[in-house]
């Protein structure tokens, strides 16, 4: 689009200057300071005095004078003693010039003019948004030129209102009002206002049906300002026109003359007749789409309450360069989704929020904002920084050995928070932001390029929203993409904000490293920018930080992101990088492949993994986590039997390759022993915990207790409802005393007394893992994340043949397998899979169900449906693996009314993604999310109707299915293999003190002390 | 202002601070001193020096003396009870012993003016030290002397980990335990009062006289519990709120509650000091020693003693000479690393005394010498005794001859290479390669 505007201007440029006809003088001319030189030739005399005159001696070269003409013989004389060349080199020796030229845009007559020679280069609705910004412009500038001189005068004055805000007027009713005339620059938005003594008020001539309510006098004192503006923006059009007009009749024969020839000067005529038809077609054009679409221009409407609240925040905060680059950022009309996003951020957030404080925290924000030779616009950057809400941070800027006056542009500022680090040698951004990262000291860290400015309240948003959910260590929201072309006309070209899937993120970004912020754990666990990149550091820096937890989308747009013509913000050298590509595509693989190299404390070298006891199938998790931690660090794994199995069924003939320590477990009083026994055996650095129980986290406490070892607490279930499946079982969280009242229960370490007293203890741990959004929620959102890991060199599809499996199995290659796996328990839709089959009517479905163990409901199952219902027993991993990639379908239908599934990340869902069958679920817990993700099919729980309908359309999408699997493979190799595991652990240890005794230990221990005493004094 | 003369057994020279017997006289030096009194210390050899004062104190741990007629004496013993005869004690106007038990051995020898003085603590330097979460580990603050130590070995086997400051552990295997060698006793505060539990131990005669250690008292006062071996005397002082052991399934039954229920341990630490705390600091002894100061009128002065108490024959001390300088011709220059077998009353004090012994004794079953021994002497190091003189007493005669035989063999296990066995010639028939060192003694 601004090669356009180029054209088009460079049009006019030969029009104007006729003594350069060639083709590289036109193409000199516009690609360089030329067309802003010709914008400000245009628009301003001032430029002219202050600047042309003094360099050029004593006459400007062109200058339109009040009534629109200028002077053909001044253009000429001027540019016959000062070749364009030499201006130019003159106009940038001018310090300043750029900062001349945006302030002489911004006033109005200026963007008037502006805007009208923008007109062929935008599109629908141009006329519109011309008018419509210009109206509003004039009318804000009088009323708050009018209302300030009002207050000056201490008379209550109408304001001009934003629908959305109004500044109480200061009213002083002593005083005697006076009349009041507004000032020129309001530019014919005439506000008369009359008062008298008696009244002490100043009094409007408001329209009979604006009379009720003095507030709205103020409303109607601006549609008369705007509707003043109205025929003032006429008045222009007619002067533009005149211009345009003016163009055209360049006296023939001299331009002939200075163009040498009559062909090319009829050409240039046709030219500039085209151009001023295509105007001309424009402006009809545009009129005519204002009729059809009835667009009024009054106050109330989207783009108008925004403008008016985006005037007024520019005027009461200066400090912040962000509203004002907004405003301007208008005078192009945003598309409806961008105004949208504006509308929203401005109305939920800067007006909810005026002059608010945000909320207090200890938390250091550190800045990072590396830079190289832009003295200029780092000075914005800067400022929207320093005019942050939140005020506890600090600006660490490093200077790539910056060549020009970027270092004292820094230096100016003379904010304490600000650190100037800097390269000797010019390294690159990468090894700047890195450099940047080492000196900060903050917990948090978010990032500012020079060419970016932030939102107000940027840092106080993104610290609430990660306050909130402390268990995502990274926050992102959306940018704004501002494109300004030489001229200053501003667009804002999108508003991006997406909701988080990291697959999507790495296929198309969307998340800004200019607008995300995260805990400085994520920094010090995977490490900072990779200095072999040349660009897209970012994107590499932000897929690493997002690849085990997601971060939180703010759905705010809180960052401008300057595309700015004349700064070559990205080099084309840059541009035509290759290898950066190619080296992040490689790493990202090798993530995938190998997992996410992360680094943990250094006095991390053995962890012990605590499970509450290893007979049943809870025993599995934690195995797994030992078995995946056991590459990386030296593991015990330290569990009780309880239950007639020795060990989990499909771990017994397993041997482990890391120590392991079992206990006998018990009854209290004898139990103790044992329990002692185990608190003492831990010599781990680390313990984690699986699930809140008494012999897994009152071990835990009790050893933290002692010894200050830190501890992790995985909550894989809610353990006060997962022991039964009934919807009465409604979750009881009790104080630790109340275990007093019930010893008869409590002598058995596993009652579910245990686990009631247990579970509030988890808020006031430090690091909680857990692998379902709900229960993230139940521990305050705290958690981070250890999903329900499988071992991915098992479960590999690659290592299988599926046809054999099917045919081992007993299945034809037509059949269509739906698999059950896991316990077979009521709550988990087993008996609706069985009616499902019948409504299927379709001798190809077959269901298989994998049981853990013999249950009352499987042996029905068995009695029941031999036909098409197979049963197998209980499967080590690999053959689960295997069972999987022959099935075609998983159904996880959990009832809502049943709490123990609304907390439950079922096996056999990791296992579906691990191996490619479809999963249809009922929108539970995550896998609403998932299927919102496009890894998983959803339909209601207990529609079988619909079921049925969803079956049969996911099974006759080949091409769907394949993406689905694709998708969900990538989403289980990042977030539940093996190699997952690590990297969230490391991100857990970040958290952790080496030698920290808990509060919630003492408690604990306290607790304890009596509960055995009570035995010991029976 | 009465004037008192401290003889302090801890020995000039550069390890004069690493004594317990410097930091003991020191704070009790304080605790006089606040009370008006006017205090010089003697350290050893300097005990015959006067400095005008009216009243000699004698702490008497290892070294015995006889006071001056003309001053006004008192002996307080600290250690090693099993040292000091009623003849020594008869020199002194005064006697204290630290326990209870001893006190009532001697109570009724009328020659004998004696009373208890426990050991105690300096309450100053003492002081109640961090809550349960500041506090770590399990300490045992302990030289070994090539003894390994019951409550270590229990506390091992149960799986408990130790962390051990002291010397010597190297020889008894147990070097991976020490995180320390030395702990100045300025240090020593901080260190209690930011462990868990400590343990502790006392020596065979200690605990045969029912003598509590001043390491109880030190940790109590920094609110530390402890761990510990036990006898009556201790468990009538401290009752329930220590943690004891007899052996290791008592150990284990202790070490259980440590972790099943610390904070009643470690509440039960600090009432048991608010209850006795009081009555176990210098400030109570020295009150209590002034008192009777007091009430003496200076002229009376106790009947002469006899010279040279406890005097070992001459043949002894010719076979001790002989000994010595054997080790030392064999090449072992360091404090010679003595083991008492079968201590023979007399024998003990001229042993005890000599400067160029680390002295130990041992004996079957509880008595009153350091170390009680099994048929394997298993409690000791190996090869790391440069001198053990089985001793010619009654239990030594007592043995039949493949009993004395099995104890040799023993013996020989435990003796460094260059070191000696030196035995009676009452042991002649039984023992078969030997030579004789002196009259009456062999080496076997």
């Amino acid at each position: 689009m601004s090669q356009v505007l180029v054209r088009d201007i460079s049009v006019l440029m030969k029009v104007l200057l006729g003594r350069y006809p060639s083709q590289s003088a036109v193409v000199e001319l516009s690609s360089r300071s030329i067309e802003d030189n010709f914008s400000i030739i245009l628009t301003s005399s001032e430029f002219v005095k202050n600047v042309v005159r003094p360099v050029s001696e004593k006459k400007p070269f062109v200058h339109i004078n009040k009534n629109l003409e200028f002077s053909r013989t001044e253009i000429s004389g001027l540019l016959d003693k000062l070749s364009l060349k030499e201006t130019n080199k003159r106009l940038n020796e001018i310090k300043g010039w750029q900062e001349l030229f945006v302030s002489l845009i911004l006033s109005e007559e200026a963007l008037g003019l502006l805007e009208k020679a923008n007109i062929p280069q935008t599109r629908r609705k141009v006329y519109f948004d011309y008018r419509e910004q210009f109206v509003a412009a004039a009318a804000r500038e009088a009323a708050v030129i009018s209302s300030r001189r009002a207050v000056e005068q201490e008379v209550k004055l109408p304001v001009l209102p934003s629908p959305v805000t109004a500044k109480p007027p200061v009213v002083q009713a002593d005083k005697a009002p006076t009349v009041s005339v507004p000032p020129e620059p309001a530019k014919g938005a005439e506000v008369k206002v009359e008062g008298s003594v008696a009244e002490k008020v100043p009094k409007v001539e408001p329209r009979a049906e604006d009379k009720k309510i003095p507030g709205e006098k103020g409303q109607v004192e601006s549609i008369r300002l705007i509707n003043d503006s109205r025929r003032k923006v006429m008045q222009i059009e007619r002067e533009f026109l005149g211009l345009i007009k003016t163009l055209a009749k360049v006296d023939r024969a001299n331009f002939e003359k200075i163009i040498g020839s009559k062909e090319k000067a009829d050409s240039f005529d046709r030219e500039i007749g085209n151009q001023l038809n295509a105007i001309k077609d424009q402006l009809s054009k545009s009129k005519q789409i204002l009729e059809d679409n009835k667009v009024p221009i009054e106050v109330g409407s989207l783009y108008e309450t925004t403008k008016g609240l985006i005037d007024v925040l520019s005027f009461d905060y200066p400090e912040t360069p962000y509203y004002a680059r907004l405003r301007r950022a208008f005078a192009g009309l945003p598309s409806y989704s961008v105004l949208m996003q504006v509308y929203n951020t401005l109305t939920q957030v800067d007006n909810r929020r005026l002059a608010q404080l945000p909320l207090a925290t200890d938390d250091l924000v550190s800045v990072i904002m590396p830079v190289f030779n832009r003295p200029k616009l780092i000075k914005d950057a800067i400022a929207s920084v320093l005019a942050q809400s939140y005020a506890n941070f600090e600006l660490i800027i490093c200077d790539d050995a910056s060549t020009d006056d970027t270092v004292k542009v820094i230096q100016s500022f003379k904010d304490k928070r600000i650190r100037l680090v800097r390269q000797e040698k010019q390294a690159g951004a990468a090894a700047a932001r890195n450099k940047a990262l080492q000196a900060s000291r903050g917990n948090f860290i978010a990032y500012l390029d020079s060419d970016n400015i932030w939102h107000p309240r940027f840092i106080e948003l993104m610290l609430e929203c990660l306050k909130r959910s402390p268990g995502n260590l990274a926050a992102y929201a959306g940018y704004f993409d501002l494109a300004m072309n030489g001229t200053g006309a501003a667009t804002l070209k999108k508003a991006d904000l997406k909701q988080f899937h990291l697959e999507d993120q790495l296929e198309v970004p969307f998340v800004d490293l200019n607008s995300f912020l995260h805990s400085r754990r994520l920094y010090d666990t995977f490490g900072g920018f990779d200095e072999r990149l040349e660009r897209r550091q970012d994107y590499d820096l932000i897929s690493r930080y997002c690849w085990i937890r997601e971060p939180l989308a703010l759905p705010h747009v809180l960052n401008i992101y300057q595309r700015l013509e004349a700064e070559e913000q990205i080099t084309r050298t840059q541009k035509s990088n290759v290898d950066s590509p190619k080296l992040i595509s490689s790493k990202i693989a090798s993530y995938y492949e190998a997992g996410l190299p992360a680094s943990i404390p250094p006095w991390v070298k053995k962890v012990t993994v605590l499970s509450w006891d290893m007979s049943r199938n809870h025993f599995a998790k934690a195995y797994c986590v030992a078995e995946a931690l056991s590459k990386h660090l030296e593991v015990e794994l330290i569990s009780f039997r309880f239950f007639e199995e020795e060990v989990f069924k499909p771990l017994a003939d397993v041997k482990p390759r890391f120590e392991t320590k079992y206990f006998a477990g018990g009854e209290f009083p004898e139990f103790f022993d044992n329990f002692a026994k185990c608190v003492e055996a831990i010599t781990g650095d680390i313990i984690y915990v699986v699930k809140p129980r008494l012999t897994s986290l009152g071990i835990g406490l009790l050893s933290n207790y002692h010894t200050g070892k830190p501890l992790m607490l995985e909550c894989n279930d809610l353990e006060t409802v997962v022991g039964s499946a009934k919807a009465k079982d409604a979750h009881a969280g009790k104080a630790l005393d109340d275990v007093f009242d019930v010893m008869g229960q409590a002598k058995v370490p596993h009652d579910i007394i245990w686990s009631q007293v247990l579970d509030p203890v988890v808020d006031q741990l430090p690091v909680v893992y857990t692998h379902n959004v709900n229960l993230n929620i139940h521990y305050r959102n705290r958690c981070l994340y250890m999903r329900n890991i499988k071992n991915d060199a098992l479960y590999d599809p690659a290592i299988y043949n599926r046809d054999a499996v099917r045919s081992e199995l007993g299945f034809k290659p037509e059949d269509r397998v739906i698999l059950f796996g896991g316990l077979v328990r009521k709550h988990k839709g087993i008996f609706e899979l069985i009616g499902l089959l019948e409504k299927l009517n379709d001798p190809r479905y077959k269901l298989l169900v994998v049981g853990s163990r013999e249950t009352p409901d499987l042996k029905k199952i068995n009695e029941q449906h031999a036909n098409n219902v197979v049963i197998l027993p209980p499967q080590p991993p690999e053959r689960m693996a295997a069972i999987n990639l022959a099935s075609d379908l998983v159904v996880l239908w959990f009832d809502p009314k049943i709490p123990a599934g609304l907390y439950q990340s079922p096996y056999k869902m990791s296992d579906a993604l691990a191996m490619g069958p479809a999963i249809i679920a009922s929108p539970t817990s995550d896998l609403g999310e998932f299927a919102r993700r496009e890894l998983v099919w959803s339909a209601p729980f207990g529609d079988s109707d619909k079921l049925v309908a969803t079956i049969k359309r996911v099974l006759d999408d080949a091409p769907e299915l394949e993406r689905r699997r694709k998708r969900a493979r990538a989403f289980f190799q990042r977030e539940f293999s093996y190699k997952s595991v690590f990297p969230a652990f490391a991100l857990g240890a970040s958290a952790l003190q080496k030698d920290k005794v808990y509060d919630v230990s003492e408690k604990f221990a306290k607790f304890f002390s009596n509960f055995e005493a009570a035995y010991r004094n029976k | 202002m009465v004037k008192i003369a401290i003889k302090n057994p801890a020995p000039l020279g550069q390890n004069l601070e690493k004594w317990g017997d410097y930091h003991f006289a020191l704070s009790l030096a304080q605790c006089f001193e606040k009370r008006g009194a006017q205090v010089v210390q003697h350290f050893w050899p300097e005990w015959d020096r006067d400095d005008g004062e009216d009243v000699i104190l004698v702490l008497r741990g290892k070294r015995n003396y006889i006071p001056p007629k003309n001053k006004t004496s008192i002996m307080w013993v600290i250690s090693h009870p099993a040292t000091v005869f009623a003849d020594e004690m008869r020199a002194y106007h005064r006697v204290y012993v630290a326990s209870e038990n001893h006190y009532r051995m001697i109570r009724n020898d009328p020659s004998i003016n004696v009373d208890v003085a426990r050991q105690c603590t300096d309450t100053s330097i003492f002081r109640p030290g961090g809550g349960a979460t500041e506090r770590r580990g399990i300490s045992f603050v302990a030289n070994s002397r090539g003894v390994r130590r019951d409550i270590l070995a229990w506390a091992l086997e149960a799986g408990t980990n130790v962390s051990v400051v002291g010397r010597h552990w190297k020889s008894v295997g147990l070097q991976r335990h020490v995180v320390k060698d030395y702990i100045t006793n300025t240090e020593l505060p901080a260190f209690y009062g930011s462990t868990r539990l400590t343990l502790n131990d006392h020596w065979g005669d200690m605990y045969y006289y029912g003598y509590v250690n001043n390491r109880i008292f030190d940790c109590l006062a920094c609110g530390t519990p402890i761990l510990t071996d036990y006898f009556p005397e201790l468990k009538s002082i401290c009752g329930d709120r220590l943690l004891y052991a007899r052996d290791k399934d008592s150990f284990a039954e202790s070490i259980k509650r440590y972790y099943l229920a610390y904070p009643d341990v470690l509440d039960n630490a600090a009432s048991l000091w608010r209850d006795i705390g009081p009555n176990y600091s210098f400030d109570a002894r020295a009150e209590q020693i002034l008192d009777w100061i007091k009430s003496q009128r200076w002229t009376k002065h106790p009947t002469s003693p006899t010279q040279g108490a406890n005097e070992s024959s001459p043949q002894f001390s010719k076979m001790l000479e002989k000994a010595i300088s054997l080790v030392r011709e064999r090449g072992i220059s360091r404090e010679i690393q003595m083991l008492h077998l079968f201590p023979d009353k007399e024998n003990v004090d001229t042993l005890f005394r000599n400067s160029e012994l680390s002295y130990l004794s041992a004996g079957f079953g509880k008595g009153p010498w350091h170390i009680f021994l099994d048929d394997t002497m298993s409690a000791l190091a190996d090869r790391n005794l440069d001198f053990i003189l089985v001793d010619d007493s009654q239990l030594a005669n007592g043995l039949n001859a493949s009993a004395l035989l099995s104890i040799l063999e023993s013996a020989r296990k435990k003796i460094a290479p260059k070191g000696v066995i030196v035995v009676p010639a009452g042991l002649n028939a039984v023992i078969e390669s030997k030579k004789k060192l002196s009259d009456g003694y062999f080496i076997i």
